[in-house]
């Protein structure tokens, strides 16, 4: 989905959008989100691989992973 | 013609907000900021994503983004940050 809506930004803004993501800085919103703050950081590690993935494959790209 | 070198500057915006303040005032001034740095020259803005924290009011990015796109014509928007662990790749 955050492939999916960069791209239709970088249609919407004719260009004009920047992607940055992170691992979440504020411990109080992984302990909302129900999340242990130590796996954050691999979280972000292997969703950012499969969004690369996703951005630069032409065939569609099958992933097991065990959060998404 | 091609404009010459020079640096670039930016403004990563930390959506911060007096706690008690009118939300939807809140996050109408944040955008009517944008304006004004696409107005000045500003080359990009980044605007981050948080949950928790009752003065940081922005939670999806992308959608103050798709907004602020409407409103501007130069500056690049950034997404500073999208967190990862709490969304679907």
């Amino acid at each position: 989905m955050v492939a999916n809506w960069m791209v239709q930004l970088d249609h919407m803004t004719h260009g004009r959008v920047m992607m940055g993501v992170g691992p979440g800085a504020l411990p109080s919103d992984a302990y909302m989100m129900g999340i242990d703050h130590t796996v954050q950081r691999p979280r972000m590690d292997e969703a950012l691989g499969v969004i690369l993935r996703l951005f630069t494959e032409t065939e569609p790209i099958t992933y097991k992973s065990d959060w998404f | 013609m091609s404009l010459p070198e020079r640096m670039k500057f930016g403004v990563f915006m930390g959506p911060f907000h007096r706690v008690g303040e009118n939300p939807t005032l809140a996050i109408d001034r944040d955008l009517e900021l944008v304006q004004w740095l696409d107005y000045l020259g500003f080359d990009e803005a980044w605007i981050g994503e948080h949950h928790s924290a009752g003065w940081e009011i922005i939670s999806s990015p992308e959608i103050f983004i798709a907004a602020a796109a409407e409103r501007t014509r130069h500056i690049k928007l950034g997404t500073g940050v999208i967190s990862l662990p709490t969304t679907i790749p």
